[in-house]
C-alpha cells in the first residue's frame, strides 16, 4: 500500500485546521455564487435544491440500497405540501416546510411497507407505481392542486422577510440562502446518520441483508424508517422547489422524469457518498444547460446522454466516489480507535 | 435439559420441503457437527435454526421456544450464525463489522471491550481494522465472520461451512480458533461440514444428514475410528 503524503491524526491540530479550512472554502463559494447576477442565483439554487433532493434518495438507494423510482412523488407532494398551503390557505412560505417534510416521511414509510417482503427490481416496480400514481392524483383532486392547470405562488407571499433587509425583487437570493443552509443541515444530518449504529445497520442491510438480520439487526425497522426519512428530505426539496418555480402543474418537474433525473445524479455524482448528490445535482443542472449551448433540440439531448454514459463509463463510483480514492492517495485521517485512545489515556 | 433441542424440524423453500423432521441435540458447551453431501439439507438446517426461514417442528433453546421468532430475535436469545460464504459487510470497516455483530447491545463499554477482545483473538482483525471488510482475503473474512457473530456473545454458535473455499492451512487455524473460543468461553458451537476430518476433530458429537433426515448419530471418536461408517457415509 503506497503511504500517502499526508497523515492527518482524526482530531489533531491539524486535521481541525484541515476541516475550518474547509468551512471557509464552502462560505467563500456560496457568497461568491449569492452575488452573482440573478440568472445564475437561480441556477444555483435549483442546484441546491436537487442536492437535498438527492440526499434523501441516497439514503434509501445508496446507503440501504433500495432503489426507488418514485421519489419523484416526494417532490411532488413536498411542493405541493408548500403550495396548497400558500396559496390556500396564506400560510408563511417557510412554515410549510416542517409540514411538506412530515407529510412526506409518512408517505415514505408507507412506501416502505412493501420492502419489508419484495426487494430489488419488484420494489423498484412499487415505487415506480407510486410515481406514476402521483400527478394522476394531483390531476383529479383539482379543488386542492388546480388539476391540470396547476397553481400559481404569488410572487407578493415569496418576500424575504424585513430582518434580512432584502427588497422583493431579490427574493431569488434569499431563497437561495434558505436552500443552502437547508442543504448544509442535511448533509449534516445525513452525515451524522450514516456513522452512528443506524447507519451501519443501513449498510449492512445493502451489503448482506440475512447477515445483518442474523447480526440481530432489525431489518424491518431500518428500511421502513429509511425510506421515511428519505421521502421527507426530498419532500423538504420538493416545498423549496415549489418557492425556487413558483408555479406548480402535475405535468412540470413531478413526473416520472424527475425520479430518473435524481437517480441519475445519484449516480453520477457518487451513490452512498455524503457529497454525491452535490456533484450529481451540478451535473444534472449545468450539464444540459451547457449542451443545450453547443446544439440545439434533440442534439442537445444526446449530448447529455453521451456525457452521462462517459461518466459512468469512467467513473462508475460516480464523481466523488474518484474524488475520494484520489484524496485518500494524498492525505489520510487516522482515526483515533477507542483502543489507541485507552493507550494514550495510560 | 439440553441447551438446544430440536424435534421434527420441518423446513423448506416455498413448496420444495428440505428438511423431513429433523432431530438433534446440542449440550451445554458441546460442539456437534453435522456432515453431509450436498443438498443434504445442511445450510436450511442452520437457516431455520436462526429464524431466517420459517419452520414447523419445535426448536427449543435454554428451555425456552424458538419457533415463530425472526432472526434479530434468535440472536437475541443467545443463537448466532456464521452464514456460508462468510457475508461480511464488504464496504463497512472490519471494526464496523464487529460493531454491527452488536446490533442488539447496548452496554458501549462492553461492546468496545469485546472489540479488542476479538482483535486479539484474531490479529489481522487489529492490522485491517479501519479497512473496508471486502478488501480482505477469503480467509480474512471468515475469521471476521465467526468474530462479528461472537460479538453478539451467544451461548450457541452456528457456523455453516465455515471451511469452504478456504486454503487447508487456513481451515486448520480457524477450527483451532473455534476450539479456544468453545475452551475459553464454553460457547456450544453447532458446525455443519462437508470437510470431516476436521469437523470429526474437533466435535465431540455427530449428526449425518441425508436427503433431510438424520441417519446416523453418535460419538465423534466412533465416526472417526468405524472403517464401516467410513466408507458407508463419509466416503473416505
Amino acid at each position: 500500500m503506497n503511504s500517502p503524503r499526508l497523515a492527518v491524526a482524526q482530531g489533531s491540530a491539524r486535521h481541525r485546521a484541515l476541516q475550518l479550512g474547509g468551512l471557509a472554502l464552502v462560505a467563500l463559494v456560496l457568497l461568491w455564487g449569492a452575488a452573482q447576477e440573478p440568472f445564475r442565483v437561480g441556477q444555483l439554487t435549483s442546484v441546491l435544491i436537487f442536492a437535498i433532493a438527492i440526499s434523501g434518495l441516497n439514503l434509501a438507494t445508496g446507503y440501504t440500497g433500495l432503489l426507488s423510482i418514485g421519489h419523484s412523488a416526494f417532490f411532488g407532494l413536498g411542493a405541493y405540501t408548500t403550495g396548497v398551503l400558500v396559496v390556500t390557505y396564506d400560510v408563511e412560505p417557510m412554515l410549510t416546510l416542517p409540514v411538506a417534510t412530515v407529510l412526506c416521511f409518512v408517505l415514505g414509510f408507507l412506501v416502505g411497507l412493501p420492502a419489508l417482503r419484495i426487494r430489488g427490481l419488484y420494489l423498484a416496480l412499487v415505487t415506480l407505481a407510486v410515481g406514476v400514481a402521483f400527478p394522476e392524483l394531483v390531476r383529479r383532486f383539482t379543488d386542492l392542486t388546480g388539476g391540470a392547470a396547476g397553481m400559481v405562488i404569488r410572487s407578493k407571499q415569496l418576500a424575504p422577510p424585513e430582518w434580512t433587509g432584502l427588497s422583493l425583487g431579490q427574493r431569488g437570493v434569499w431563497l437561495y440562502w434558505v436552500s443552502a443552509v437547508t442543504l448544509i443541515a442535511v448533509l449534516l444530518l445525513v452525515r451524522n446518520l450514516t456513522r452512528s449504529r443506524t447507519g451501519m445497520a443501513m449498510i449492512a442491510t445493502r451489503d448482506n441483508e440475512a447477515a445483518a438480520a442474523s447480526s440481530g439487526v432489525h431489518i424491518a425497522s431500518v428500511k421502513t424508517i429509511v425510506f421515511g426519512l428519505s421521502g421527507a428530505i426530498t419532500g423538504l426539496a420538493g416545498g423549496l422547489f415549489a418557492m425556487y418555480v413558483g408555479a406548480l402543474s402535475p405535468d412540470g418537474s413531478f413526473t416520472l422524469l424527475k425520479s430518473i433525473e435524481l437517480i441519475t445524479g445519484l449516480f453520477v455524482g457518487g451513490a452512498a457518498t455524503l457529497y454525491g448528490p452535490v456533484a450529481g445535482a451540478l451535473a444534472v443542472v449545468f450539464i444540459p444547460y451547457y449542451s443545450s449551448d453547443l446544439a440545439s433540440g434533440h442534439l442537445s439531448g444526446i449530448i447529455f446522454g453521451a456525457v452521462l454514459i462517459l461518466i459512468v463509463f469512467l467513473m462508475p463510483e460516480g464523481v466523488v466516489g474518484v474524488l475520494n480514492r484520489v484524496m485518500r492517495r494524498f492525505v489520510r485521517v487516522t482515526p483515533t480507535s477507542p483502543a489507541q485512545k485507552k493507550r494514550k489515556t495510560r | 435439559m439440553s441447551l438446544l433441542e430440536v424435534t421434527g424440524l420441518t423446513a423448506g423453500y416455498g413448496p420444495a420441503r428440505v428438511l423431513h423432521g429433523l432431530d438433534l441435540r446440542v449440550e451445554e458447551g458441546e460442539v456437534v457437527v453435522v456432515l453431509g453431501a450436498n443438498g443434504a439439507g445442511k445450510t436450511t438446517t442452520m437457516r431455520a435454526l436462526s429464524g431466517l426461514i420459517p419452520h414447523t417442528g419445535t426448536v427449543v433453546f435454554d428451555g425456552r421456544s424458538l419457533d415463530g421468532l425472526g432472526p434479530d430475535a434468535v440472536v437475541g436469545r443467545g443463537v448466532s450464525l456464521v452464514p456460508q460464504g462468510r457475508g461480511t459487510f464488504s464496504h463497512l470497516t472490519v471494526l464496523d463489522n464487529l460493531r454491527v455483530g452488536a446490533a442488539l447491545r447496548r452496554d458501549k463499554a462492553g461492546i468496545r471491550e469485546d472489540v479488542d477482545r476479538w482483535c486479539s483473538v484474531f490479529p489481522v482483525l487489529a492490522e485491517r481494522g479501519g479497512q473496508e471488510a471486502g478488501t480482505l482475503s477469503g480467509g480474512e473474512q471468515q475469521m471476521l465472520a465467526v468474530a462479528r457473530a461472537l460479538m453478539s456473545r451467544p451461548r450457541l454458535l452456528l457456523c455453516d461451512e465455515p471451511s469452504l473455499g478456504l486454503a487447508p492451512r487456513i481451515v486448520s487455524e480457524l477450527f483451532a480458533t473455534l476450539a479456544d473460543v468453545n475452551r475459553a468461553e464454553g460457547t456450544a458451537l453447532l458446525l455443519v461440514e462437508q470437510n470431516a476430518d476436521l469437523a470429526l476433530d474437533l466435535a465431540s458429537r455427530v449428526y449425518l444428514l441425508e436427503v433431510g433426515r438424520v441417519v446416523a448419530e453418535g460419538e465423534a471418536a466412533r465416526f472417526r475410528e468405524d472403517e464401516s461408517i467410513r466408507r458407508a457415509y463419509l466416503g473416505l
